[in-house]
């Protein structure tokens, strides 16, 4: 086994340094809670259609929190933000390309 | 890793006399030792078995299309089962053979070596990759088998789920399933060139191969999971059509839309196309190099144009359905954008010329399959011009013009990577050569019947001949005879070529750790490598192609003979 | 892996590489899933935009209470995994094991109060792959005669296409229920990390795979905070149907 370790690497390691502050989890529960009761509010507002929009708003707010504070994004390499970033820039080809034929589609020819 | 560990101990014990370092091929012999193996190269070598045989497969059902095509209205199958046919080849070829080819085998095998690491990031990860793989494939080939799929490998609704009579469930679910295998893969590969690579090997020294299979790997990703979606959404349809209560999610007599799945389904399956040629562009860059003896020309235009393929490769999808009722705007951006798939194809095709211009170029077979990828990839890649402009690409969509340029690009350009690569790395792989006659041989009647087969379909295509039919006009009979007759010499050549491969391990020579004098990490660790790959971690002290200094990437001379 | 190796695998050179490798592992498969759900929230978004009508009248009729304790349960079960990993990194098995318990046990509890209203959705003839679809009596909220009639005369009443209804259903018991596979394979997972605690395999040093299993865990969080809105609350509500 021995020429699988390579002794040199090995650095201290202490994961307890590097824990979260208890009191910024709950935070981050407290802002989600309060925008799930505004989601719920916005519907019973009576600004109809619009309603989409401040959900989908107040949603990524809530996944922006939880990817930020809850899986560490505030912690992370760029190379896991690389990964974030292109899994959000995928999604918004694979929603602005398609929807470029859905909205234009019954507009009629040149 | 356990098991690793005790196979390692215990082959030690049974072969005193070896070194501890046995080569991968000889540390275990039992079939456990294969099937449990979490070794990236023992996996690799379980890839290509299984490709081999799909090949074979995917080959005669080639073979059964092409001698029906003798004949006007059809030789030796009635139209139903002639649907079946072409599906079951389109199945098998696309999902069984071209998408995990280079990935699982070269991938596998030589990504961690390439980069001096001693195994994948994963790699348990690796062998459930293989096995659900597998698993994906026995489904498939049970769909084709008991009943076969009648839709073309495209399974548009609503010939998948209304007004199909075929096996669409479990053939579906079976592509759904080796999804899953591409995207295990290709997290490795990432993950493994991001967190595993040798001291000195920076982003600059990796080689062409290596940035080509990140690009790959990286349309894996991100595109596997929509084809995922779009099958699931698919199966529930055809499902509810079978339990009587049908759900119209892409039937339009229900509310439904069927260009919704096209969508779906080429958002990954035109990426897919760059799945199966981005590996074979790497490899090309490698051969190039190698087999004229100079670094290679443009270096880093060569590795972010792989990059740059990839993403544009996202943008480009909607060009298979100008024809299927799109947006008149939408196809006019999808026309425009599916030409700057051309920009970094071109780069690379002008760095490759470069790269053999005054180069001592010796015609060994891995040479002449790199070259015939060269022409063929170039005639596939402009005559996908006229079938991304709007005006042409009414007249020419759904014809056999079609069907010779993805045959061009994915045959042309993909198998004979795969084919090149297999041939360059053979040595590395088993530590045997190969007949260097006879390969040179089969590497020319590969191109010279690629070609025969192939051509003749842009007349027929670009004289209305539509594909997937089995009847034509008697007028076209000669040009149907012709191709037909060139696939009889490819299906000679690749017979030719399993022999003496196969033959090789009886008969050839040993092959030292070096035997084309190449540049690369992978030359520098034994034929065939150790489990670990190298005896110590390689330190890297220069770029993959010093041909010009004849150096290796560890600084060794590269070219002893 | 058994217990008595280190944490160290033998193909990485050092602990933290091992560790990058195996969160950028699970980083990559999130984002494979939001590609997943991409798909289908593509797909809804078209038909949502087509027919703004049917979807408004079909997600009327979901059950918004069960669907707001269900977000406040995965809410919160996120907010225990979040402190498993805290405990895990201070090495303190007790804490560890308990807030993993919870989590799954929250999880649980989601998918109890999913399978109550998959249930109430079938009995209200909203299932759109079963036999009785449209055909349960039930009251209708805009006629104040509290008579019982069937779905299919209500749509027929308001001029809504019934096709439309089942297509949105559909993609509800589409999105739930590709959503509730995640969370069971995630209690799954969060049950084996109990398991690997009790057994006193989670040391300070292998925290990873609380880690990881988090991530992942707050993704199914994530795309249910999305799901919530669209599903439960699409076009305007003039009061909330339990």
């Amino acid at each position: 086994m021995a020429f699988y370790f390579d002794h040199k690497h090995q650095k201290l390691d202490n994961p307890a340094a590097s824990v979260d502050n208890p009191g910024a989890i709950i935070a981050v529960w407290v802002a989600i809670f309060v925008g799930v009761i505004a989601t719920i509010g916005v519907s019973l507002s009576h600004i109809g259609d619009s309603a989409l929009i401040v959900h989908m708003l107040i949603s990524a707010v809530q996944v922006g929190l939880v990817g930020y504070y809850w899986m560490h994004l505030n912690k992370a390499d760029s190379l896991t933000w690389l990964t974030a970033g292109s899994a959000l820039f995928i999604m918004l080809i694979l929603f602005a390309m398609p929807l470029s034929d859905y909205l234009t589609r019954f507009l009629g020819g040149l | 890793m356990s098991t690793a560990t005790k196979h390692e101990a215990h082959a030690s014990n049974e072969h005193p006399a070896h070194s501890a370092h046995v080569s991968y091929l000889k540390d275990g012999w039992s079939i456990w030792s294969w099937l449990f193996t979490v070794d990236h190269k023992r996996i690799g070598i379980m890839y290509l078995v299984m490709l081999t045989i799909f090949f074979g497969v995917g080959g005669a059902l080639a073979g059964l299309v092409r001698t029906n095509l003798l004949s006007p209205t059809g030789l030796i199958m009635d139209n139903d089962t002639y649907n079946k046919t072409f599906t079951a080849h389109g199945v098998v070829m696309l999902f069984l053979f071209l998408i995990p080819s280079i990935p699982g085998v070269m991938g596998n095998f030589f990504v961690p070596i390439m980069i001096g690491a001693k195994d994948m990031a994963f790699p348990k990860l690796n062998i459930a990759s293989w096995y659900v793989w597998m698993v994906g494939a026995s489904f498939a080939v049970f769909a084709l088998l008991t009943g076969g799929i009648d839709t073309g490998w495209t399974l548009y609704p609503p010939y998948s789920s209304r007004s199909s009579h075929s096996n669409v469930v479990p053939g579906v679910f079976g592509v759904f399933i080796t999804g899953f295998s591409g995207i295990m893969t290709g997290l490795n590969i990432i993950v493994t060139m991001h967190r595993m690579r040798a001291p000195g090997m920076t982003w600059g020294r990796l080689p062409l191969f290596c940035w080509a299979m990140y690009a790959t790997s990286l349309i894996q990703l991100l595109a596997t999971p929509v084809l995922a979606i779009a099958l699931t959404l698919l199966m529930v349809e055809t499902g509810s059509n079978a339990l009587g209560m049908p759900i119209g999610i892409f039937d339009p007599a229900l509310d439904g839309d069927p260009l919704l799945f096209q969508h779906l389904f080429w958002f990954y399956s035109h990426p897919a196309v760059y799945i199966m040629i981005l590996p074979a562009m790497g490899m090309v860059s490698e051969l190039l190099t190698c087999f004229s003896r100079k670094n290679i020309f443009g270096y880093t235009a060569v590795a972010w144009s792989s990059v740059g393929i990839a993403i544009v490769g996202f943008l480009v999808w909607a060009h298979h359905m100008f024809v299927a009722g799109i947006s008149y705007y939408a196809a006019l951006l999808f026309s425009l954008l599916s030409m700057f798939v051309a920009v970094p194809s071109a780069i690379k095709i002008f760095n490759w010329t470069a790269t053999l211009y005054r180069g001592a170029i010796s015609f060994q077979a891995p040479m002449i399959f790199a070259l015939g990828f060269l022409v063929l990839f170039t005639v596939g890649g402009l005559t996908g011009i006229p079938l991304a402009t709007l005006g042409s690409d009414l007249h020419l969509h759904d014809t056999y013009f079609v069907v010779a340029h993805f045959h061009f690009v994915m045959v042309g350009g993909m198998v004979l990577g795969y084919l090149g690569a297999l041939h360059y790395w053979w040595p590395k792989m088993f530590g045997v050569m190969y007949s260097d006659f006879w390969s040179r041989i089969g590497a020319i009647m590969i191109c010279v019947g690629y070609v025969t087969t192939f051509t003749p379909q842009f007349w027929l295509g670009y004289h209305g001949m539509p594909r997937r039919y089995p009847n034509y006009p008697a007028e076209f009979q000669y040009l149907n005879v012709l191709s037909t007759a060139g696939y009889s010499i490819q299906a000679a050549a690749f017979l030719l070529i399993h022999t003496y491969l196969i033959a090789s391990f009886f008969t050839g020579k040993k092959a030292g750790p070096n035997p084309w004098g190449a540049t690369g990490l992978e030359w520098v660790a034994e034929s065939p490598p150790i489990t670990h790959n190298f005896e110590a971690t390689p330190k890297v002290v220069c770029g993959p192609y010093e041909y010009s200094l004849n150096m290796t990437q560890t600084g060794e001379k590269a070219d002893v003979r | 892996m058994s217990a008595n190796e280190g944490a160290l695998k033998h193909h990485f050179e050092d602990i933290e590489q091992q560790r990058g490798a195996e969160r950028l592992g699970m980083w990559m498969f999130l984002a494979t899933e939001v590609l997943f759900f991409g798909g289908v929230f593509l797909a809804y978004t078209v038909y949502r935009i087509w027919y703004p009508k049917e979807w408004a009248a079909a997600s009327g009729q979901l059950n918004v209470l069960v669907a707001g304790i269900n977000t406040v349960l995965l809410l919160t079960s996120s907010l225990t995994i979040t402190f498993a990993i805290r405990a895990a990194q201070l090495g303190n098995r007790k804490a560890l094991m308990n807030l993993l318990a919870i989590t799954g046990i929250l999880g649980a509890g989601f998918m109890c109060f999913k399978a109550y209203e998959y249930n109430q959705d079938y009995e209200e003839g909203l299932v759109p792959f079963c036999k009785n679809f449209g055909k349960e009596l039930v009251h209708d909220p805009d006629d104040h005669s509290k008579a019982l009639s069937t779905f299919n005369d209500q749509w027929e009443k308001k001029g809504i296409a019934p096709q439309r209804i089942r297509l949105f259903m559909t993609f509800y018991f589409i999105m739930t229920g590709i959503h509730g596979l995640h969370i069971i394979i995630g209690i799954g997972a969060i049950f084996y990390l109990w398991y690997r605690a009790y057994m006193g395999w989670i040391t300070a040093d292998r925290y990873v795979g609380v880690e990881v299993t988090s991530l992942y865990w707050h993704l199914v969080d994530a795309i249910w905070l999305f799901l919530m809105p669209l599903l439960y609350l699409a076009g305007p509500h003039h009061g909330l149907h339990f």
